[in-house]
């Protein structure tokens, strides 16, 4: 069995700077990173395709604490839980050590997401051959719950989701296969493309909100990483104090992976939730910026497990790697590991070797090619953008009339985005609605209209009471200590 | 943090009205045998919740001020312009209306006209070689 050919390592490798030099140019996130990818990966085959977003998704997350250092400006929303401490930490120490102290952890919190992913993943899946229907229903109840309770603003959260699951609603229903909302356009009868309302969610609405915020996109101006001897301090020095740090390292990361895990959250939860916690403690910048980063690393594995095993994905990356499996002919779940046995372990080798060797030595490189990257204008960079998202759009299905769509739904996103509604649920949304039809109408056609049925199967009863207590929960966890942990409302939008 | 509550409204404004088509479209679908509800169940259920969700944020914000901050203008040109793209790219190809729309992003984005010409420029070439050549995308 060949599970990393040498195209999937390129494509790794390629993916894993490409992620990297996304997530540290502040205003490029990782998911448009992704968006702006998926039109070319999916002419490459699952192989190549997923080594590249696996690349992507894991160093882009990591590289967001790079702008940080270099310009005290996040790359990505879960960067910004302890970027004032990173910048700290690079100013008062040396950039280096600081980005040692980011990527290191970084490394170590993925590798232990990835444990418990192997784990995680064969448990669930075992577990989920026993679910019908009835438990699936539950199970994406929960995340569209979660999801929505996530949100500082309940009622946004409750609008985001909404609006993204009627957005699938358009074409054949998933149940009985009856056209819906189509207008008598036959382009609509697959439903509105995925891929093509990520660019437009993701790359219009950014390009859009940089044309309404103008000239304040100043181009930043980037520190070195230092001089002397920048190796010894990014591995020796760095590498000592994760060392002197490990009980919290392996406490940060187990957090990580249990937030990454839950539905509706993600790794900006997880590194907000690791690094407000350490400051309570009255921890030391570089103590904060350790949990953070080790954190939002380990949520990203974590992310996958709910993903691989049972098709429902943990935070907006997630559901975009969903949607692309499925453009690939992959159903992810069980099935996944039934018949596809050989991905899932390219995928698990693909982590690992992100997270030992991309991690710490592309962390350095992709450091040394951003902070020239920098010095061009985030408005040269949007432009661009713009034209790559056009493209992408159309490339996807050939389909000039996919066109229209980006700018309807390039609209609707900046009005979102402006709006402070969180655009990942909308995204979620589209991915879960369909699951939740589907297996509510499965589940009442079998038992005639009974819904006492999804209350009768031992295990479909023990969720819909996991639902119960995790709204209660949140809502009192809500009333209480959530307002204390800082909490980021317009960077998760 | 006022224009935010402007577009609040709006995007609030805009869950009531899909909300309402929804439920309104939802009447003509066709209905299980038995009576019992077929594919206008979820949308409906969609419906209900944008609209009863759309109208609660209004409520929450009726009584704080909001005003626009500019800039508008710039963002409704754009986006006239991508519904153009599907025309410009049976006249032009592929390349060059990615290079122009880079062009057009960067210049309305405020960067001097040569340097919007060079990134055009630049889109174009990488979308020629990428997309066209080695991808095999036709346009």
């Amino acid at each position: 069995m060949n599970f990393l050919s040498p195209e999937a390592l390129l494509a790794l490798l390629l993916g894993s700077l490409y992620g990297a030099i996304f997530g540290a140019i502040p205003g490029l996130t990782a998911t448009l990173a992704i968006s702006l990818a998926i039109p070319v990966l999916l002419f490459l085959g699952p192989e190549v395709a997923l080594a590249a977003l696996i690349g992507i998704t894991a160093t882009a997350i990591f590289a967001g604490d790079i702008g940080s250092v270099l310009v005290r400006m996040p790359g990505t929303p879960a960067s910004a839980a302890y970027t004032e401490e990173l910048h700290e930490v690079a100013r008062r120490r040396s950039p280096a050590f600081a980005l040692g102290i980011s990527a290191l952890p970084s490394a170590i919190g993925s590798l232990i997401g990835l444990g418990f992913l192997v784990v995680g993943s064969l448990g669930l899946v075992a577990l989920a051959r026993q679910f019908s229907s009835f438990e699936y229903f539950w199970l994406v109840l929960l995340g569209i719950l979660s999801g929505i309770l996530a949100v500082p603003r309940v009622l946004k959260g409750a609008i985001a989701f909404g609006l993204g699951m009627l957005l699938a609603t358009i074409g054949y229903d998933p149940a009985l296969g009856n056209p819906r909302f189509t207008f008598g356009q036959r382009d609509l009868l697959g439903g509105i493309d995925f891929i093509v309302a990520l660019i437009a969610f993701f790359g219009v609405s950014e390009v859009l909100y940089h044309l309404l915020h103008g000239s304040r996109g100043q181009s930043p101006h980037p520190q070195g990483l230092g001089r002397g001897s920048i190796l010894s301090q990014y591995f020796g020095e760095a590498g000592r104090y994760c060392w002197q740090e490990r009980g919290s390292l392996a406490r940060s990361s187990l957090l990580g992976t249990f937030v990454g895990f839950l539905p509706g959250a993600g790794s900006d939860i997880a590194a907000w939730i690791s690094s407000n916690l350490r400051r309570m403690r009255k921890g030391r910048p570089e103590q904060v910026a350790l949990d953070g980063s080790s954190a939002n690393n380990a949520a990203v594995a974590g992310a996958w497990i709910p993903a691989m095993a049972l098709g429902l994905p943990g935070d907006t990356l997630t559901a975009i790697l969903l949607g692309m499996f499925l453009a690939l002919g992959i159903t992810p779940g069980p099935e996944l590991f039934n018949k596809h046995g050989a991905l899932v372990l390219q995928i698990y080798l693909a982590f690992f070797l992100v997270s030992v060797v991309m991690l710490p030595l592309g962390g350095y490189l992709s450091a040394l090619i951003v902070q020239n990257l920098l010095k061009i204008p985030t408005r040269v960079l949007m432009g661009a953008v713009l034209g790559l998202c056009v493209v992408g759009a159309y490339a996807v299905n050939n389909n000039p009339s996919d066109l229209y769509l980006l700018a309807v739904l390039g609209a609707l996103g900046f009005v979102l985005r402006q709006g402070g509604f969180p655009l990942g649920l909308v995204v979620l949304g589209m991915v879960l609605g369909p699951l939740l039809e589907q297996h509510f109408m499965v589940s009442m056609i079998k038992t005639h209209w009974n819904l006492l049925s999804f209350f009768e199967r031992p295990l479909a009863l023990l969720l819909a009471i996991l639902n119960v207590a995790m709204v209660v929960g949140v809502l009192g966890f809500r009333r209480g200590w959530w307002a204390a942990l800082r909490w980021p409302a317009e960077e998760r939008a | 943090m006022s224009a935010q509550r402007i577009w609040e409204r709006a995007a609030a404004l805009l869950a009531v009205a899909l909300g309402t088509l929804a439920l309104v479209l939802s009447r003509n679908l066709p209905q299980m045998e038995g009576g019992y509800p077929g594919p206008a169940l979820f949308p409906s259920i969609l419906g209900a919740l944008l609209v009863f969700s759309g109208l609660g944020l209004l409520w929450q914000g009726r009584r704080e001020k909001a005003r626009l901050e500019g800039g508008e203008g710039r963002v409704l040109l754009s986006l006239l312009g991508l519904a153009l793209a599907p025309w410009l790219l049976s006249q032009m190809g592929l390349a060059f209306t990615a290079g122009l729309y880079a062009l057009a992003g960067a210049w309305l984005l405020g960067v001097r006209f040569g340097t919007a010409l060079l990134t055009g420029g630049m889109v174009a070439l990488l979308v020629y070689t990428v997309f066209q050549r080695f991808l095999g995308v036709q346009g």
